[in-house]
């Protein structure tokens, strides 16, 4: 490998000798200084921007890029004065897990608290647990990741590729990750028992305190632990994994978005993911000279780069009287013709309808993009998601159910 | 707050925070400029983005206790928007590089790594940033960037070295 790292390094340093920093490079930056300063001073800027709203440095450090992983926890030990019974029998109320692809039966007088962030995500690992405390001296923890096996190379520690191995060593290493903070029975899954779950073969294992059980289906890995302080728990371990449902189909796959932006010109807010990704726009939007592909890199729209394969962008406008919205959309903010063949050029009037913050309004999808306009206030709000994901559809409605539409703090015409 | 001239603009010479900004430029700018460059070989854009940054620093002046770490965190992060637009959008300006045989082949094979991968080996082996910080940079657990980093010299081994 030192030949190859020599070479990156001789190799890169010649392609930074291509860069020409500007030796002026401080007078433009002075200017701006200038104007920057001058309007936090006496001035208000023409776009302002809402620094408050904007993120705070490395407060999220710590949230994980990789894979993205969801869990559930049922908390059975918290505030026990009147345990509740975990007999099979008395598990009766079923809580459906917003994130992770399952289902679980829990005691009716349990306290369900769904999960805030997927697995590993968080600013703490906890974050992406849901959690039902029934209160008895045990705490019953599910998790599930995507993409698993993500049908990547495998590599040993001195960076040789080598074989994935079996699914039980690819869980091991996938467990071992140090943001996963797992700390297990750290008996290896080859030599654990088996157990079933809603009918999927997995493995379990038992250590003081706790038990661990992981299920792999198609595309998704499962781990359900219960920590506990029980003779009997694997009892109620088992009476609880025994009323999972895994529907892998209903798990999602990226992060929450927990961050508000209020946008400083068009009159509305969002939430996202806190990636330091988020641009206001720096130049009204004018459907009537700019086409929708363009906005994003002239900086027309709020812009919300998610790191993820995948960029937001929110704009508004007020609409001219006397305009049928359809046409006016069709003509000046629908996507331009050539493209039509792809799917997004479509009358607004056939497009498929959809709910933005209680109002009506139209969306559309095509290669790599989706849309969708509705009209409050006066004004015809415009979103659109460029995007390299295949779950896109379910992201673009997630970032659209955050919308408030607030025509009324709107700040350009 | 800053003091101000008789126009109402801040005099830069008794503003602290412009003083300091200039300090940090004398000493980051070029370097990140390079930085920029060695990921998106475009001049322009390298420029702009650490400018940008620049100006963000100084808004955020009293809000950041490491400024020079708080620039290239926010150089890499625009960087790795950059990536990610010219992706998306294939008329976003691209790379412009005039280099040896040698190091245009690296560049080539670094372009087909992920976006990850391609600014974890970069910062590794031109910034020469251990695992924390480019996880720091990258807002990613430094487990994940030592695993982009074994899959992209494994990448770049078998492509250069096949």
């Amino acid at each position: 490998m030192t030949r190859l790292t020599n070479r990156l390094e001789h190799d890169l340093r010649e392609i930074a000798a291509g860069a020409h920093p500007s030796p002026s490079a401080w007078e433009s930056i002075a200017a701006r200084l200038d104007e920057d300063t001058g309007s936090e001073v006496s001035l208000a800027p023409a776009l302002p921007i809402d620094r408050s709203k904007r993120p705070v440095w490395l407060v999220a450090a710590a949230a994980a890029l990789a894979v993205i992983t969801g869990s559930i926890a049922v908390l059975t030990g918290v505030g026990d004065d009147q345990p509740i019974s975990t007999a099979g029998s008395d598990l009766t109320t079923t809580f459906e897990s917003p994130r992770n692809g399952f289902s679980i039966r829990y005691p009716e007088g349990a306290v369900v608290t769904p999960a805030a962030q997927s697995w590993g995500l968080g600013a703490q690992v906890d974050d992406g647990f849901d959690v039902v405390e029934t209160g008895s001296t045990a705490v019953f923890k599910g998790t599930s990741a995507s993409e698993f096996p993500d049908g990547n190379p495998c590599h040993d520690s001195s960076l040789e590729e080598i074989p994935c191995g079996s699914i039980d060593e690819q869980v091991d290493r996938y467990l071992s990750q140090e943001h996963l903070q797992f700390d297990g029975c750290a008996v290896p899954r080859s030599q654990q028992a088996v157990i079933t779950i809603d009918g999927q073969s997995g493995r379990v294992a038992e250590c003081p305190n706790l038990i661990e059980a992981t299920v792999v289906t198609p595309g998704r890995l499962y781990l359900f632990t219960m920590s506990h302080n029980l003779s009997d728990a694997r009892a109620v371990f088992d009476a609880f994994t025994a009323t999972i449902d895994l529907t892998p189909e209903t798990a999602i796959s990226f992060a929450a978005m927990t961050t508000t932006f209020v946008s400083p010109t068009y009159g509305l807010s969002f939430k996202h993911f806190d990636r330091k990704g988020i641009t206001p726009a720096a130049e009204p939007w004018d459907p009537a000279t700019q086409q929708v592909d363009s906005v994003v890199r002239e900086r027309h729209f709020d812009e919300v780069e998610t790191g993820s394969g995948a960029i937001f962008a929110a704009a508004s406008i007020e609409i001219p009287n006397g305009v049928s919205i359809d046409a006016w959309v069709d003509e000046y903010v629908g996507s331009p013709a050539p493209r039509a063949a792809d799917g997004c050029g479509v009358p607004r009037s056939t497009q498929a309808e959809i709910t933005i913050d209680g109002q009506p309004g139209r969306t559309v999808e095509c290669p790599n993009r989706a849309e969708a306009t509705v009209v409050a206030g006066g004004r015809l709000y415009l979103f659109v998601m460029w995007h390299q994901r295949s779950d896109a559809r379910a992201w673009f409605d997630a970032w659209l159910a955050t919308i408030d539409l607030t025509p009324e703090t709107a700040t350009v015409p | 707050m800053a003091t101000v001239d008789l126009r109402g603009r801040p005099d830069p010479a008794t503003d602290d925070r412009v003083a300091q900004l200039d300090a940090l430029y004398r000493v980051e700018y070029a370097g990140m400029v390079r930085l920029a460059y060695t990921l998106l070989a475009n001049n322009a854009e390298a420029e702009e983005i650490v400018q940008d940054s620049l100006i963000e620093v100084h808004r955020r002046w009293h809000d950041i206790q490491k400024p020079g770490a708080y620039l290239r965190c926010t150089v890499v992060s625009r960087c790795r928007s950059v990536l990610q637009r010219r992706k998306m959008h294939p008329t976003h300006p691209g790379a412009e590089l005039s280099v040896s045989d040698e190091a245009s082949e690296l560049w080539d094979v670094l372009t087909r790594l992920s976006d990850d991968q391609r600014m974890v080996v970069v910062l590794r082996y031109y910034g020469g940033y251990p695992s924390s910080d480019i996880a720091a940079m990258l807002e990613m657990p430094a487990a994940t960037v030592r695993s982009h980093l074994r899959r992209g010299l494994a990448t770049l081994k078998k492509e250069l070295e096949g």
